[in-house]
């Protein structure tokens, strides 16, 4: 059986709400699977993931369309391999909108891609209906969603809770706040998710690294759940192949 | 069934033309409609260049090659005849057909005569569109508003170009959307068709390696410009015409180059 690459596309319409943090730990995961992820930095000029993998990494300017051929012509000419996408909100709307135009999915499925999106989502309805629209107007194979814990609040509010509701079939992973002493070892360039859930040795306080522990066993089990369905509804799909024929 | 006569000109240069008789061609082989191309700009022709085997180069000045054009109307497999006008040709070449009384046969009902007036931005063609006016009475008017070159607004008057808009009952318009300048560059370095060129293909029929983003926004920019033109009369006009010739389908094309 042919295993499908996917590519993964970390975005959301909000600035500063974990996209990075989850591209770089969702690349670590695939890392630690086996995986040869290679990560794009939509953060162009100066790009920010780049930093933690130099050596799978690269920075691609959207906004421009030698960007744009550079990015999507250098995916399809090089299928084969998993991508993680980390897209700035300030380009959320053109990285789509030029997939769309150029028919981009169609390209992907032929190279045997399968495009899935993991959509941060925040508690305003700002943010909850640009989500919605996201996941109601573009074309994906799957579209999961990521909140914050906090978001549980606002979706007291039945409006929300609805447009919410509406978006979370294929999945969503809860993201439990993050304490700034935590945070600011993330920012450390020498840090590796994958290398802290493997055990290797590190001068992070013990209780940082409890909480850092504890962040990383909700997340990474929702990336693990959300892996299996990937994994599953793919078999699924071939399996079904011979009936469609 | 009546053949089809479709003028493309403008008297301003740069305004898109050619690129708008490249469409039509296209559009109709995609459609299935057999058509011929004469392309006046004399003796370079950039129409010739993408369709050398349905297009021939012209002087319209010259009587043989306005007898080339005008009197095969009828015989010609070709049912829809393009006429590409080069630049500045257009009040010279509606004159020329008002005297030799094409465009009378046309209103008589001989044969349909469209002009599609490419027309940019600039206060110039405003004036333009005026002076076709008189040629135009009764005949199908496509005034196609060109957005290629970059520019995203019209400097003239509106309200005076309304005007001038409703004063032609038989005048549609339509607008040709932007192509951003890598992608009309590089169709136009290819030198191939825009099927051709979505569809990956280099002039001799094999793989054109042309960049998949580029092709996508030829391919939107397509769709747009069908979804505009499918709106004005001419283009209705010939699809319920059912002038559809069975073109042989790309694999049988290749069998008979075999």
């Amino acid at each position: 059986m042919n295993r499908k690459s996917h590519i993964y596309i970390v975005c959301s319409d909000q600035t500063r709400n974990g996209k990075t943090l989850f591209a770089r730990l969702l690349t670590d995961f695939l890392l630690m699977q086996g995986g040869a992820p290679f990560v794009i930095d939509l953060d162009a000029p100066s790009g920010g993931i780049c930093d933690f993998f130099p050596e799978n990494s690269e920075v691609f300017d959207v906004a421009r369309v030698a960007g744009q051929m550079e990015l999507f012509d250098w995916i399809l000419a090089t299928p084969g391999r998993d991508y993680v996408l980390d897209v700035p909100a300030r380009f959320l709307d053109k990285l789509f909108t030029v997939m769309d135009d150029i028919n981009f999915m169609e390209g992907a499925r032929a190279e045997g891609f399968e495009v899935n999106v993991f959509y941060i989502v925040e508690g305003s309805i700002k943010s909850l209906t640009t989500a919605a629209m996201m996941h109601d107007n573009y074309t994906v194979d799957r579209f999961f969603v990521l909140h914050h814990e906090h978001l549980n609040e606002d979706l007291k509010d039945f409006k929300k809770l609805s447009i919410y509701n509406d978006i979370i079939g294929q999945g969503q992973i809860m993201l439990p706040q993050l304490d700034r002493d935590v945070l600011d070892e993330l920012e450390d360039e020498s840090f590796s998710f994958q290398a802290f859930i493997e055990g290797e040795e590190n001068d992070m306080p013990a209780k940082t690294q409890f909480k850092l522990a504890s962040f990383l066993e909700v997340v990474v089990a929702g990336i693990q759940r959300i892996k299996r369905r990937i994994d599953i509804g793919h078999v699924q799909r071939v399996e079904q192949m011979p009936e469609q024929r | 069934m009546k053949p089809t006569l479709i003028i493309v000109g403008a008297d301003k240069g740069g305004v898109g033309k050619t690129t708008i008789s490249r469409f039509l061609m296209d559009y109709l082989a995609r459609h299935n409609i057999l058509a011929r191309g004469f392309d006046t700009e004399n003796p370079r022709g950039t129409l010739n260049r993408f369709y050398p085997a349905n297009t021939k180069i012209i002087d319209l000045g010259d009587v043989a090659d306005q007898m080339a054009v005008l009197d095969t109307l009828d015989s010609d497999s070709a049912s829809v005849t393009v006429v590409d006008l080069k630049a500045g040709n257009l009040s010279y070449a509606l004159d020329l057909f008002d005297r030799i009384g094409v465009l009378e046969a046309a209103r008589d009902g001989k044969f349909d005569l469209a002009l599609v007036h490419v027309v940019g931005p600039s206060i110039a063609s405003l004036d333009e569109i005026n002076e076709v006016t008189k040629y135009v009475r009764n005949l199908d008017y496509v005034i196609a508003r060109n957005f290629i070159n970059e520019t995203n607004f019209f400097e003239w008057d509106e309200k005076t170009y309304k005007k001038y808009f409703a004063d032609l009952n038989s005048a549609h318009e339509m607008v040709v959307p932007k192509l951003n300048e890598m992608a009309y560059e590089q169709v136009d370095l290819a030198g191939v068709t825009y099927k051709d060129f979505i569809d990956n293909k280099a002039p001799d029929g094999a793989n054109g390696g042309y960049s998949f983003t580029l092709r996508g926004y030829v391919n939107k920019w397509c769709n747009d410009i069908d979804a505009e033109l499918e709106k004005t009369q001419l283009i209705q006009g010939l699809l319920q015409a059912g002038r559809g010739v069975k073109i042989p389908k790309d694999k049988d094309r290749k069998k008979d180059r075999d």
